[in-house]
């Protein structure tokens, strides 16, 4: 299998994705992440990544329909693909490793 | 309420840059957040975060490539695409060829114009801290106003001593002497009479600092009299192939009996210098030898041109501080000079503008100088000349339109962009622009050995150099972009559906395109119009000087020069030589002919009894002859006596008239100082046509005059050779060692107007140019015109058309075009034409005709231009025209 590999906002958008399940589109993804963890993103930032999550396949999008805010332009809907969901697995699982393995000692200095 | 909608600027931005795909629903997103924006803080705040949202959007990822891939149409098909462009100009040879032949004609006068340009701007640029480096120059002020490229010997040594800011400065003579070195059979080796040769000291190559030193130093030559050094390729002429330190300590003697010793070696300069001083004495010499006398120190009264004095400033001062200082060197002068009259006030003259400085000229007045308004001319009309083949080539282009419609129709449907569209059409426009720049490469060749006499002697054409290919490259580029974009823009804008139906609008007499079409061949024929008057008025104003009466007697007449050095007595056995030789009808001995580029004048004073009159008044000198000789006439009075102890003058009517009289009589036996005048003479122009006559006088003087003027009898003007052998004999016996060398009158009068006859020659290039290259377009277009027409034509034909009506309905648009030119320019041809003569003391007024026989000319070339093609197409049988389908 190719490595799969997540960073960090990506993860994180992708995850979030993944909460909204259905309604995730631009707006909703930013406001979902800027409400749980406290952090300002920019839709620049937050539409590369999600071209790049479509692009490498975690994500796929359809279009959906407008709102009267919207002015008739319509809403692209991002929902996780079994790649992307297998890749949250993936990293998470890592994480998981690498914590296991960490000896407590190191946990308890802190 | 209506909601506040987003600023429209920042969505057409967003549009501008944001990849196609993205854009929707990034735009929708933005606006959901607008709105909340809005709601929360306001529209201004709103606006501002919107622009933020906006101009982080701008980042890669999300900005759409410039070049865009099209799966179909890819930079892979970049061979086709050059290929493609191969047929189409193979597929419509005769415009290709048009547009060759145009192009490379206008790139070619281009190409020519920036070598002489070049050439002339980039004198002495080389030099290090060249900005640095000023020639000071006197200023006279007094009864007339001149200046002097030289200075009073007295000034270099108070600028050293007394100003600030000056890092070196150095003084020097410029010299022309025989040369000979000791060798050969009679013990000397004689070179000829070289110009080109200074007294200099040690600090002109402190001045200079670019010289690089071969054998010897700057340190130790020049230090001592009797020094010389020498650039590389003098010595090889003086001494052969040596090597380099064998050079010094060779001697060299210079008008025979100055003898130096080579004391260094410096390499030729490369590069366009007017510093092209070949050998340089030390200075000390003019005052250690018989040059004492000619070169004296700290002199105030007498200034040479030759004497010519650079100063370098140092890095902090500017040439407004030496300015400053300058009025203390105009008061010593005052104080030291003799001649309360005169004042000098020295200026500085930048290096820069040695080259150009029609007034002080450069070192000698043998060299021609630039004007840089002639070459700003020069640019001028090269670019316009471009300017008109590349209109053709827009022309052409345009008006076949019809014809690339549907291959942009199809291209379209396919699938291209209209951007690769555009780059289709440039790639042609390329191509044929590369062909011309071959083509031109070689014209330029060939132009440049027809029209040597405008070349700077030393122009060399090579196509490798960094500053032609440059100027090659950048033509390229140019003449591509402005001959391809216009054309490529209009092509690539039909839409398929339009194109395809052939609905093309191209050739209607009214669309835009066809609009342009027009206007720009009538700029092209009111340039063509315009160089015609020029030529016209410039041809006109040259006859009329050369035919105009100059007052005196021109013809049969030749002079020629005995050597100033020489003692006066051999002049006078010369004289009576040529006294026996028969066939001369009369001979005079003087210091110039009537008309000459030499002058000499004086500041007189006449009493009239009221009040003293000061005037400049221009002195002619020679024997009793002088003036039966030039056919001068006296309108009063008697002629000169040939003694020298007596002081008569022979005034001209100008000088009367200055002078307050009417009536000629009225001033004989007048005084002018010690002088009386006997006589009055007829004006007659002693100049150029450029200026007026002025106040004038012929006085006896034989002394120092070395001009000898032989008139011929006038049946035997034809067969004067064989007296002027007799001559030459006489010549070589008292002067064995000069060349003889004479001059027609009317040949030097005719030199007088080189510079014009050099314009006229420019102005009728440049018009047979223009004229071929505006009717090789108008051929075009009306070649394409009775094609398109064909069918049109034979219907007509069959209705019942002559050939005639034919003619004139194929004719009528461009005929009407050209006259629109013509009255368009006409006023500016007329502007012109009055601001050059205006430069002459003596000019023609431009009959009205002139406009007319311009105009009806150029009429004509565009009428056989077109007709070439349309007669053809007005006499083809109907039936051939109409039957295929």
């Amino acid at each position: 299998m190719k490595r799969i590999q997540l960073g960090e906002f990506e993860e994180i958008v992708l995850l979030t994705v993944g909460v909204l399940h259905g309604n995730a589109y631009g707006v909703t993804i930013k406001d979902e992440i800027e409400a749980r963890l406290n952090r300002e993103v920019t839709i620049g930032a937050l539409q590369i990544t999600l071209r790049r999550l479509e692009a490498k396949g975690f994500l796929k999008s359809r279009t959906g329909e407008s709102t009267e805010s919207r002015r008739g332009r319509p809403k692209l809907f991002f929902e996780i693909t079994a790649y992307g969901k297998k890749a949250l697995d993936y990293t998470k699982e890592s994480r998981d490793e690498l914590w296991k393995s960490l000896p407590k000692l190191v946990l308890k200095l802190k | 309420m209506k909601r506040p909608a987003p600023p429209k600027f920042l969505l057409r931005w967003l549009k501008s840059f944001c990849k196609p795909s993205y854009h929707a629903d990034i735009e929708g997103d933005l606006h959901e957040l607008y709105d909340r924006y809005v709601t929360s803080y306001g529209v201004a705040r709103a606006n501002l975060l919107l622009f933020k949202d906006v101009l982080l959007l701008f980042r890669p990822g999300i900005i759409k490539p410039i070049f865009q891939k099209h799966p179909i149409y890819s930079n892979t098909m970049i061979m086709k695409d050059v290929q493609f462009a191969f047929r189409a100009l193979l597929r419509n040879k005769l415009i290709a060829g048009i547009n060759t032949v145009g192009l490379s004609i206008g790139i070619s006068a281009c190409l020519i114009i920036f070598l002489i340009a070049h050439h002339e701007l980039t004198y002495d640029k080389f030099q290090r801290d060249g900005d640095r480096i000023f020639r000071v120059y006197s200023k006279y002020e007094g009864p007339s106003a001149r200046v002097n490229r030289g200075v009073p010997t007295g000034i270099a040594s108070v600028l050293q001593s007394d100003f600030t800011g000056i890092e070196a400065l150095t003084q020097f003579h410029v010299y022309g002497a025989k040369v000979a070195v000791p060798g050969g059979l009679s013990g000397l080796k004689h070179f000829d009479f070289y110009h080109n040769i200074i007294f200099a000291g040690p600090e002109y190559f402190d001045v200079f600092n670019y010289y690089q030193w071969l054998a010897g130093s700057k340190q130790h030559a020049l230090k001592s009299p009797h020094q010389v050094v020498l650039t590389e390729s003098r010595a090889k002429i003086y001494f052969g192939e040596l090597p380099l330190p064998d050079y010094l300590g060779k001697e060299i003697y210079y008008s025979d009996s100055l003898k130096v010793v080579v004391a260094g070696v410096v390499a030729d300069i490369e590069e366009n210098t007017d510093f092209n001083f070949t050998d340089f004495i030390s200075y000390s010499t003019t005052q250690n030898s018989w040059l004492k006398e000619q070169y004296q120190e700290d002199v105030w009264d007498g200034t040479t041109s030759a004497t010519q004095l650079f100063i370098k400033l140092n890095a902090l001062t500017t040439a407004d501080k030496i300015m400053q200082q300058m009025p203390h060197v105009a008061s010593v002068y005052k104080e030291r000079n003799q001649n309360s009259e005169w004042s000098n006030s020295p200026q500085l003259q930048p290096l820069s503008d040695l080259h150009f400085n029609q007034d002080l000229g450069v070192f000698d007045s043998s060299r021609s100088i630039p004007e840089k308004s002639t070459l700003y001319v020069l640019m001028a009309i090269a670019i316009l000349l471009l300017t008109i083949a590349v209109i053709n080539f827009v022309n052409l282009e345009t008006a076949q339109a019809s014809r690339r419609a549907k291959e942009v129709g199809v291209r379209k449907v396919l699938g291209s962009s209209r951007g690769k569209l555009v780059g289709h059409f440039l790639i042609e426009t390329f191509l044929l622009t590369f062909f011309s720049l071959v083509l031109s490469t070689l014209i330029t060749v060939l132009a440049m050995g027809m029209f040597s006499e405008f070349m700077p002697p030393d122009l060399k054409f090579d196509p490798t150099e960094p500053s032609v290919l440059t100027f090659l490259g950048g033509c390229l580029v140019v003449v591509t972009f402005l001959a391809g974009l216009y054309p490529a823009a209009s092509l690539s804008a039909y839409s398929p559906a339009r194109a395809l139906k052939n609905l093309s609008m191209a050739n209607n007499s009214g669309s835009r395109s066809a609009m342009i079409r027009k206007g720009l061949t009538v700029f092209q024929f009111g340039f063509a119009y315009s160089l015609i008057v020029a030529t016209l008025v410039i041809s006109q104003q040259i006859n009329f000087m050369l035919d105009k009466d100059l007052g005196y007697a021109t013809t049969g007449i030749v002079y020629f020069h005995t050597p100033w050095n020489e003692p006066q007595g051999k002049r006078d056995v010369l004289s009576n030589k040529i006294e026996q030789i028969e066939g001369i009808d009369l001979f005079s001995v003087h210091q110039s002919p009537p008309t000459s580029s030499s002058s000499m004048s004086s500041v007189l004073e006449f009493d009239n009894g009221k009040e003293l009159l000061k005037n400049q008044v221009f002195i002619k000198v020679g024997d009793t002859s002088y003036l039966r000789l030039y056919n001068i006439q006296l309108v009063a009075g008697r002629n000169v006596q040939p003694v020298d102890s007596i002081k008569e003058y022979i005034i001209n009517e100008t000088y009367l008239k200055t002078l307050g009289f009417s009536d000629p009589r009225d001033v004989i036996g007048k005084a002018i100082k010690d002088a009386t005048i006997v006589g009055v003479m007829k004006d007659f122009h002693s100049k150029s046509l450029h200026t007026r006559i002025e106040p004038m006088l012929f006085r006896f003087g034989v002394k120092n005059s070395s001009c000898v003027g032989i008139r011929f009898p006038m049946e035997k003007v034809s067969s004067i050779a064989p007296v002027m052998n007799k001559v030459e004999a006489a010549w070589k016996e008292v002067y064995p060692d000069e060349k003889f060398k004479y001059t027609f009158l009317e040949e030097s009068i005719q030199k007088f107007y080189e510079n014009e006859q050099r314009v006229g020659l420019l102005a009728r290039t440049a018009t047979g140019i223009a004229i071929i290259v505006s009717c090789l377009g108008l051929f075009g277009l009306s070649s394409f015109t009775v094609v398109q027409r064909t069918k049109e034509i034979g219907i007509r034909k069959a209705l019942g058309a002559t050939a005639n009506n034919i003619l004139i309905l194929l004719s009528r648009d461009f005929v009407s075009l050209v006259i629109v030119a013509f009255i368009i320019s006409a006023p500016f041809a007329w502007l012109a034409a009055d601001w050059w003569l205006d430069e002459f003391a003596y000019r023609i007024d431009v009959a009205w005709w002139v406009y007319v026989v311009a105009g009806l000319g150029s009429l004509g070339v565009a009428v056989v231009a077109i007709s070439s093609r349309t007669v053809g197409a007005a006499h083809a049988n109907p039936v051939d025209s109409l039957r295929n389908e």
